[in-house]
């Protein structure tokens, strides 16, 4: 069973000791795990400057097929990721599919008056939208997947207290998604599989400030047809980004 | 540490298999039963619970029912013990206590232990929202040496009711009563008092207990505190079981320091009691 991570991170980590830094140290820890590909974000886009860690990511992934760049974007406003059509076009530059938001940590409201160029634009090219649920609330996700439909907007880091609220909303929007990182309700994902089926679920390890056996585990423990645990495993994902229509590469 | 001796645990993980069909003892040393108010869980109920054991291969279930932690001991306390008697074998209950009416508490104690079949106690001082340190835990603590059992504790630093910490005069106190720090202490803060606390006290045991947690102190926990004295528990069904077993079966930790932590402390632990 291939194993593809729609949720790690390279970089140094401000707030813990955490179990690597290095591409090198990823793709090791990945080999022990027994994960094949992963989704990769750079710290530096979260804790220091979301272009420049851009940057510095697709330096550390050059070459190393295994690892897919996730960026980490910000709201059009003050002109730090150039305007809409400049951001799509340095995406398909880098072959960049998904995306990362940080609206608390990086001080921005989802909602349209701030992010609807941003958003309007990725929702546009089918993009896939990582967000933490610590992020943001759960009446700005509604609105997010309500205003961009052919957005796919994955909740990250979900926790155990929010299946009133997810259920709430996966019943009106089919493109929203959850990963496993964190996704620890009692038989939660049985719950999915029977409610929704297997299309709704990504594997995602949260590494490195999460544990990936906890999300492995889950994969391998879950009780379902082979199919649907492939679906969670790997399917999904690669699903998602090839549906990602990438803008003509542009020159800066 | 050397994850590579012994049994290849990613494989057993991959496999999906019970941890028990590779010879693994596993005892759940902190969890619950039934529904909770703030969050939705799907089928609390004790059947669906064995069916999960059974998954896992989880042999045991050390429980304390969610209204015992907080909304109605007593009602709490039976509905442990209906568990205890349908499941004899899988299942060992805590009695739970309410600080505020200490006067209470003996009698509670006597009937769960005596009348019920508890065996144990387990106490929350952050739904109670009364320090573990206070004047009306007293009387449970003396029923507990009297009884020479053990008491686990929800611990979480940062608040001022039970951060590790406030274990210390009670451990020394009581050095016949074995203290469970639920959770380690919740926080990296948290974790780094508890390991403190349990080097300094033998009666002191931490366990695993958390819905994230890094491998970095998964590790470091088991490793600093002594992998003898460090117990696998869940919150389970309060969480999913099966992110704190994969956090521990795919750590760098050796196999020995895995089976003890799995359950064979535990077992020797249960092996103490009266």
């Amino acid at each position: 069973m291939r194993l593809f991570d729609a949720n790690c991170a390279v970089g140094t980590w401000p707030s813990d000791r955490v179990a690597y830094e290095t591409v090198d140290e990823l793709l090791a820890e990945m080999d022990r795990l027994g994960i094949e590909r992963a989704l990769v974000s750079h710290t530096l886009a979260q804790h220091f400057d979301a272009p420049e860690g851009n940057r510095i990511l697709m330096q550390v992934l050059a070459g190393r097929e295994r690892l897919l760049p996730c960026w980490t974007v910000l709201p059009l406003s003050c002109g730090e990721m150039g305007s809409a059509q400049e951001l799509i076009q340095d995406l398909a530059g880098a072959n960049v599919r998904a995306v990362r938001l940080y609206p608390r940590t990086h001080s921005y409201s989802l909602d349209i008056w701030q992010c609807g160029d941003l958003l309007g634009a990725l929702s546009e090219r089918r993009y896939v939208v990582l967000i933490d649920i610590d992020q943001t609330d759960w009446s700005e996700v509604g609105r997010t997947c309500a205003a961009y439909p052919d957005l796919s907007l994955v909740i990250t880091q979900l926790g155990y207290r929010q299946f009133r609220f997810l259920f709430g909303l996966w019943a009106q929007h089919p493109n929203l998604y959850c990963d496993l990182s964190n996704f620890s309700t009692y038989l939660g994902v049985e719950e999915v599989l029977q409610r929704l089926g297997s299309d709704r679920l990504l594997f995602g390890s949260g590494l490195p400030t999460l544990d990936a056996g906890g999300a492995i585990a889950r994969v391998f423990y879950t009780r379902a047809p082979e199919s649907d645990i492939e679906a969670i495993a790997h399917g999904n994902l690669e699903r998602l980004l090839a549906r990602v229509q990438m803008g003509k590469e542009g020159a800066r | 540490m050397n994850g590579s001796s012994g049994l290849d645990w990613m494989a057993v993980l991959r496999s999906g298999r019970p941890l028990s069909e590779a010879g693994i003892r596993v005892i759940d040393a902190h969890a619950h039963l039934g529904p909770y108010f703030n969050f939705y869980i799907p089928h609390p109920d004790v059947d669906t619970m064995v069916t999960m054991m059974e998954r896992l291969g989880t042999e045991q279930a050390w429980i304390c029912s969610i209204p015992a932690c907080g909304a109605d001991i007593g009602r709490g306390n039976d509905t442990t013990a209906m568990a205890v008697r349908k499941y004899p074998d899988r299942f060992v209950g805590y009695a739970s206590v309410n600080p505020h009416y200490p006067e209470r508490m003996q009698a509670e104690l006597e009937r769960s232990f005596d009348e019920l079949g508890l065996r144990m106690i387990k106490v929350h001082p952050s739904i109670m929202e009364y320090p573990v340190s206070g004047p009306g835990y007293e009387p449970a603590w003396r029923f507990a040496a009297e009884r020479r059992t053990i008491v686990l504790s929800h611990t979480w630093t940062g608040g001022s009711v039970c951060a590790p910490k406030q274990f210390e005069p009670l451990a020394k106190e009581y050095p016949d009563v074995t203290f469970i720090l639920g959770h380690s202490g919740g926080t990296p803060a948290g974790y780094v008092e508890a390991i403190e606390v349990a080097q300094k006290y033998p009666n002191i045991y931490l366990d695993l207990c958390r819905s994230v947690m890094s491998r970095v102190w998964v590790e470091r926990i088991v490793t600093e505190a002594g992998p003898d004295r460090v117990l696998w528990g869940t919150d389970f069904p309060f969480i999913d079981p099966i992110y704190v077993l994969g956090r521990l079966a795919s750590s760098a930790l050796s196999d020995e320091a895995k089976r003890k932590v799995f359950g064979e402390n535990a077992v020797k632990l249960r092996g103490q009691l009266v």
